[in-house]
């Protein structure tokens, strides 16, 4: 990260309105509301700040240490070295810290964090249950039918591109401020299908060059092995996970398949620098978040040579198929408890039982039928 | 290869939960709503919900909750069969573990939350457990029981293999609630991690650490 001038105590030239000095004690910030969230991750709690709408006192875990102070100064300050372009996409899409907050024996009780806009919230409707609440990102990894179930508005590809290049242009940003993230996954942004724009949180986690691998489920680089630091080459293959998922809207296996498969036309190379990201057999070879956001944007991929040499792509589900007619392998007892799974079997069983009857009833009548021939020609 | 947690709710559907049917419906609904909007659990746990009582049925076979339209009825009614539940969760398991396999998944030891009201009216439930939580079985759960109403807690620490949650004398409805929501912590949980994390903390239940925990 480049070392800005720091001003530590100094005035305050947030362009989002934070008030108060960039350091400020716990006494300075009044009342905290109720947590937004409790024991998630490095902070022990976030909570809104009663007198300044809109911003929230993340309080850290008492184990921090005083170089954090630092490094959270550091990152507080860093926006002051980007341009004006970068400076203002940073503060719209991510929660960048805006002071550290201190107390008496404490350097890094926290940090004040502005709220996520209004507009990453949305209904979620399913069945008879509705609820506001902030929309993850980890709902572009699914289909736009999916999507369409919970009642948001299906992105189509366009409204998928649109948000991958919103995280493109952020993750490109922290790269070249040297930090590192390391926690890009889902849970990590939020997605607003209106304006087709994300927001990242818990970027106050940034660590310069590197930082201890936070461990995420289906996340792992494997080229980074477990116990080591993630780096700049850890979040390019996390990134290029990420954007590979929301950009086909599939998860695991497929969505590499997909990206191999694709042909985007207006974009292409962005396939190509997406597989070098996820399959470069070597981690220094993963191009960067700005090669891809370059590519998202239409922009073409230079590649040094030679190229990369690629893994091979990971193996894809066998489908399940389940013959006609059949039920689970397991033999699973008709339910007498489930009245719709109930209703719809039985109008298929009385269907079924019905034809079967019908076509028992002509058999029958053909058996009597030859018996009496066989009668009728023996009298003869 | 993605992680996957066989994920198996077992429902008392007994008679003595007869009152309780409205509640429970919702209940589910509820738990099938958090899951169908969390694309990131229902992707690691996936779900098989099985309600018993004088017999046993699944009512939703092992599923990504997200793709479920709905969450069937369940109607309460008879006794409070474990062996023949214990039998078919066992039955349930080879073949999903398989399934999941062979979709490429990286299969967790599977989890069986186990929600009763009432101790077991047969005999010989004991025996059906024994093969369910065999050791010597490689794919034998880890077993979480929330009792309450009239469950037994000498029966419910024999059958609680990872933890165990009493229901601290509220009623039957509000517990119910208090054990889904427990539930579903766990998984929340548990999936931000990759490993089983249990949500201790549950409204009305008092958590029993389980003194044995089976070796994995």
């Amino acid at each position: 990260m480049t070392d800005p001038e720091l001003a530590p105590g100094g005035p305050a030239v947030d362009p989002r309105g934070w008030a108060l000095p960039r350091t400020v004690g716990v006494s300075q910030l009044g009342p905290f509301a109720e947590p937004i969230s409790e024991h998630n991750g490095q902070a022990i709690a976030v909570r809104p700040l009663t007198d300044h709408p809109g911003w929230l006192a993340k309080l850290y875990r008492p184990d921090m240490q005083p170089e954090d102070a630092h490094r959270i100064d550091r990152l507080i300050s860093a926006p002051d070295t980007l341009p004006e372009a970068d400076r203002a996409a940073l503060y719209a899409g991510t929660c960048w810290p805006a002071a550290r907050i201190h107390e008496p024996g404490n350097p890094a009780v926290g940090c004040v964090i502005p709220m996520a806009p209004d507009q990453y919230r949305a209904e979620l409707r399913r069945g008879k249950f509705s609820e506001r609440r902030f929309v993850e990102i980890d709902w572009l990894a699914k289909s736009d039918e999916s999507i369409r179930r919970v009642g948001l508005p299906g992105p189509g590809f366009e409204g998928r591109l649109a948000a991958c290049r919103r995280l493109t242009e952020l993750a490109a940003i922290l790269e070249g401020l040297g930090l590192v993230y390391s926690d890009w996954s889902f849970s990590n942004a939020f997605w607003s299908p209106d304006r087709r724009s994300v927001y990242l949180i818990d970027v106050d986690g940034c660590q310069p060059e590197k930082m201890p691998d936070l461990h995420q489920p289906n996340w792992a680089d494997p080229l980074t092995p477990p116990g080591t630091d993630a780096d700049r080459y850890t979040d390019r293959y996390r990134l290029g996970l990420l954007i590979a998922k929301c950009l086909t809207g599939q998860r695991d296996a497929d969505a590499f398949h997909t990206v191999a498969a694709a042909s985007w036309r207006e974009q292409p190379a962005a396939a190509e620098v997406l597989l070098d990201m996820l399959l470069a057999a070597d981690r220094e070879r993963r191009p960067s978040a700005a090669q891809l956001d370059q590519a998202l944007n239409s922009g073409p991929y230079l590649r040094p040579v030679p190229r990369p040499t690629r893994t091979a792509l990971p193996l894809l589900p066998v489908p399940i198929t389940v013959p006609a007619g059949t039920g689970p392998a397991v033999e699973r007892p008709e339910s007498a408890f489930t009245k719709a799974a109930r209703e719809q079997a039985t109008g298929t069983a009385e269907k079924q039982d019905s034809t079967t009857d019908w076509d028992a009833g002509w058999i029958w009548v053909l058996v009597i039928a030859v018996i009496l021939i066989i009668i009728i020609a023996s009298n003869h | 290869m993605s992680l996957c947690l066989p994920t198996y709710v077992v429902i008392d559907a007994s008679s003595s939960m007869k009152p309780h049917e409205t509640v429970l419906n919702a209940t589910l609904s509820r738990l099938h709503y958090n899951l169908a909007t969390n694309p990131r659990v229902s992707e690691f746990a996936r779900v098989c919900v099985v309600a018993f009582s004088t017999d046993v049925h699944v009512v939703i076979p092992m599923s990504d909750m997200e793709q479920v339209p709905s969450m069937p009825e369940v109607i309460c009614g008879g006794r409070t069969d474990y062996g023949k539940t214990f039998d078919l969760l066992r039955q349930c398991i080879e073949q999903d573990v398989s399934g999941l396999r062979a979709q490429h998944y990286s299969v967790l030891r599977p989890t069986v939350f186990f929600l009763t009201d009432g101790g077991p009216t047969d005999a010989n439930w004991r025996d059906s457990f024994r093969k369910l939580v065999d050791r010597s079985w490689p794919r034998h759960p880890h077993v979480i029981a929330y009792g309450f109403g009239g469950a037994q807690r000498s029966v419910l620490e024999q059958v609680a293999t990872k933890a165990l949650f009493i229901a601290d004398g509220s009623d039957t409805e509000s517990a119910l609630s208090g054990a889904i929501s427990g539930l579903l912590n766990t998984l929340i949980a548990s999936s931000n991690t990759g490993q089983m994390q249990i949500a201790t903390d549950v409204k009305g239940f008092e958590y029993v650490q389980v003194a044995q925990e089976y070796v994995d």
